[in-house]
């Protein structure tokens, strides 16, 4: 499976980075996450004006046309930058919308989501069920029940609600019967909350698509899980070489030094295996349910772990509110639990591999 | 009617897959293995890296066809290239390091199985910190004359050469005192001790050296460089000790062991907390064959990887097979009881991985060695 990405895909992906690290650095960071809501509407509509909202819709809606794989790309830089948003909701819906809706559909929202005046989002869990096949809300044209651990509330106009077979249907956030209450929750940058339907009017997209939206959505939280671990990583890295105690830079101390190459060996091959889930998805759609779970599992929980050992590495420092570390770990834990945490998503992969 | 448009690649696997069956499938029980691996050498398939007046065949790097080659070679269990020091090790440092006459004298004999080569690196007092070797070589008229000890020398009871380090230059800074000489081993001065494993196997020796002789010129690269030149070898254990597919192999056997023993009543199988170690296990294979892929990929564009790519592919073999030797010993509760026995199957076989599974985080550099690689190389830490 070759999963290496076009010289094109290099270049965006630069460019990408190059504004993210321009416009997410990690002070700005910090106010979005302590509230200042100008400065984390400016971030996420930066990102949209970029063309980030419109990576897997296709061209003749106004999208760039790309793959799972190279959005998955851009995902791990956006949680490199533990960026605000509901970036990963809104590529899911309107991934959704590509693949499974009528042309109608496709044409009603698809070009307002690729130039980012249109947010949408996905209502997946149902309380902690997240598995396709055990969703509960019936298919009908007017929906009534409640979805949890929803991303995007405030932001979303449109919203890909998960059904009774795996079905999805399309809601108006501005819709009678539609209320959204967004929780207080661990990780700052991507609030969630419920989505309660009463008597909603819903709009079924044609195609099953359930599952499928469920791999790619565990590719997506893996490659921002691995972003957000590759930067503690780095980070953690520079501040051992300057933090000097016992008159030497921590870093030359070997119970330092071989901590952090755990570190970065836990990390190393995560990369390569969201990408070459992501590359599974796009090129052989059978074999995704498998590879996206044991790598959401792998990832999540190697990227957990390397947060928290990150975090505790800066010493008291880490451990208070002032340094950014814990907006990663939280994103981190995140990331972990949403969508299933690592251990059920073994039990499924231990099932789909036939054991 | 047009022909059908055929790959390049599409063409070659069908060139591959012509030459196997003429020349392995086809023959059957009357194959001769020296006489395929010669016919596979001539088509370009083995040894493709090492020029073809030393006995290889010469070929521009193509990790696609290298890829293609492998894949359709292993699918009918037909030999590749021999491994062992000598390929593996000695080879690729001559080529790098060695004189032209040096490479003509041994290189072909050794890729085809005929000279067998011990490492003679390790000493008693000097294991990870190899360049703490206190074997002596002095120069009397044209011989070199060694004196001292070498220990973990793998196959020196097969091999009739050894690269050996030897301190040629007692008042040299220590990294600079050492030179790499090449000895024949079949002479009284050198006597070979076989060392138990506590698998009750012996693998390894120890080597006592009382006057060997060699010969002035059998020395690669010059006096005072024997580190430089043991580098380049080095790189190349590190490559091949720990590749994925191994892995993969091993893990598959992990599911069969689970599958077909008995756990409180049922298949270990079905019991949730070996599918979960399984699980996790199946998350590391997948994420170090991934890993491997990526190196693929870059190979195939002219890029480099990471320059501590060797030592995270040993970290990861090495505890893939550790927690691979764990989960059996959970599997198999009372059987974990046998003694360990090479070539057996059934739990023995299993016993014997488990303690295996603590040499891989020996051999081949220490897996700390492993992480003070990654913490100077790739992560740039200040050095020990």
């Amino acid at each position: 499976m070759n999963f290496a990405l076009s010289d094109d895909q290099v270049v965006f992906n630069d460019q990408v980075e190059r504004f993210l690290r321009e416009s997410v650095p990690a002070d700005r960071l910090h106010k979005a996450f302590d509230g200042d809501e100008a400065i984390a509407d400016a971030m996420w509509s930066g990102m949209l004006e970029l063309g980030l909202g419109g990576l897997v819709i296709p061209e003749e809606h106004g999208g760039l046309g790309l793959g799972l794989l190279e959005a998955a790309t851009i995902g791990e830089r956006i949680g490199h930058a533990a960026a605000p948003g509901p970036w990963i909701s809104h590529v899911l819906a309107s991934l959704a919308i590509a693949q499974a809706g009528s042309e109608a559909q496709k044409a009603r929202w698809l070009p307002g989501m690729a130039s980012g005046e249109i947010v949408g989002t996905v209502a997946l869990m149902e309380g902690g069920v997240w598995r396709p096949e055990e969703w509960a809300l019936p298919a009908a044209p007017r929906l009534s029940g409640a979805k949890d651990y929803v991303m995007g509330l405030k932001e979303a106009q449109v919203i890909v609600v998960g059904l009774e077979g795996g079905r999805l249907a399309l809601v108006e956030a501005s819709a009678p019967g539609v209320h959204a209450a967004t929780w207080s929750s661990t990780d700052r940058t991507r609030p969630v909350g419920r989505l309660t339907l009463d008597n909603a009017p819903a709009e079924l997209l044609p195609e099953t698509y359930g599952a499928q939206l469920l791999n790619a959505a565990l590719t997506l939280v893996a490659a921002d899980a691995q972003g957000g671990a590759a930067r503690m990583v780095e980070d953690i890295v520079e501040y051992s070489k300057t933090r000097v105690q016992f008159d030497r830079p921590i870093a030359s101390f070997q119970a330092v030094k071989h901590k952090l190459a755990d570190l970065a060996a836990r990390i190393e091959p995560n990369g390569p295996l969201y990408r070459q889930t992501a590359a599974i998805f796009d090129q052989e759609p059978e074999g995704a349910p498998l590879a996206a779970s044991t790598a959401k599992a792998h990832i999540t929980e190697a990227a957990s772990d390397v947060c928290r050992i990150a975090t505790e590495s800066y010493g008291g420092i880490g451990y208070t509110w002032e340094h950014y570390a814990h907006i990663f770990l939280r994103r981190a834990m995140f990331n972990y639990a949403w969508l299933g945490a690592p251990a059920a998503h073994r039990a499924r992969a231990a099932d789909l591999a036939g054991w | 009617m047009l022909a059908p448009v055929v790959s390049d690649q599409e063409a070659f696997r069908k060139e591959v897959k012509d030459f196997l069956r003429e020349h392995w499938v086809a023959v059957g029980s009357d194959r001769n293995v020296a006489e395929f691996r010669k016919a596979a050498v001539d088509r370009g398939y083995v040894y493709r890296s090492i020029p073809k007046p030393y006995g290889g065949s010469g070929q521009e790097p193509d990790a696609a066809k290298a890829q293609i080659i492998r894949e359709e070679f292993d699918k009918v269990r037909a030999p590749r290239e021999l491994y062992g020091n000598g390929p593996g090790l000695l080879v690729p440092t001559l080529l790098a390091c060695g004189e032209d006459w040096q490479k003509e004298m041994f290189i072909p004999k050794t890729l085809t199985g005929e000279y067998r080569w011990a490492q003679g690196y390790s000493e008693p007092g000097a294991g990870s910190d190899l360049a703490a070797i206190r074997t002596t070589a002095v120069l009397e008229g044209d011989e070199w004359v060694i004196n001292g000890q070498k220990v973990w020398t793998s196959d020196a009871h097969n091999a009739i050469y050894m690269f050996i380090l030897v301190r040629t230059e007692p008042n040299a800074p220590k990294h600079q005192g050492i030179s790499y000489l090449l000895l024949d081993m079949r002479q009284p001065g050198v006597t070979v001790r076989p060392l138990k494993q506590i698998t009750g196997e012996s693998h390894f020796n120890e080597i006592f050296l009382d006057n060997a002789r060699t010969p002035k010129d059998w020395i690669v690269g010059k006096r005072g460089e024997g580190w430089t030149v043991s580098r380049t070898t080095l790189v190349h254990e590190r490559n091949h000790v720990g590749a994925s597919m191994g892995s993969t192999d091993l893990f598959n056997k992990a599911v069969q062991l689970a599958r077909t023993t008995n756990m409180n009543g049922r298949p270990a199988i079905q019991d949730p907390v070996i599918r979960d170690e399984l699980a996790k296990i199946h998350g590391m294979v997948a994420a170090h064959t991934a890993a491997g892929e990526h190196q693929l990929n870059l190979q195939k564009a002219g890029q480099e990887g990471s320059p501590s790519t060797g030592a995270f592919t040993k970290l990861y073999g090495s505890g893939i097979s550790e927690r691979i030797g764990l989960l059996a010993q959970k599997i198999m509760c009372e059987h974990a009881i046998a003694e360990p026995t090479e070539n057996a199957g059934g739990p023995s076989r299993w016993v014997r991985q488990y303690m295996n599974s603590i040499a891989a985080q020996l051999g081949g550099g220490t897996s700390n060695m492993q992480r003070n690689n990654i913490a100077e190389r790739a992560l740039g830490l200040p050095r020990d």
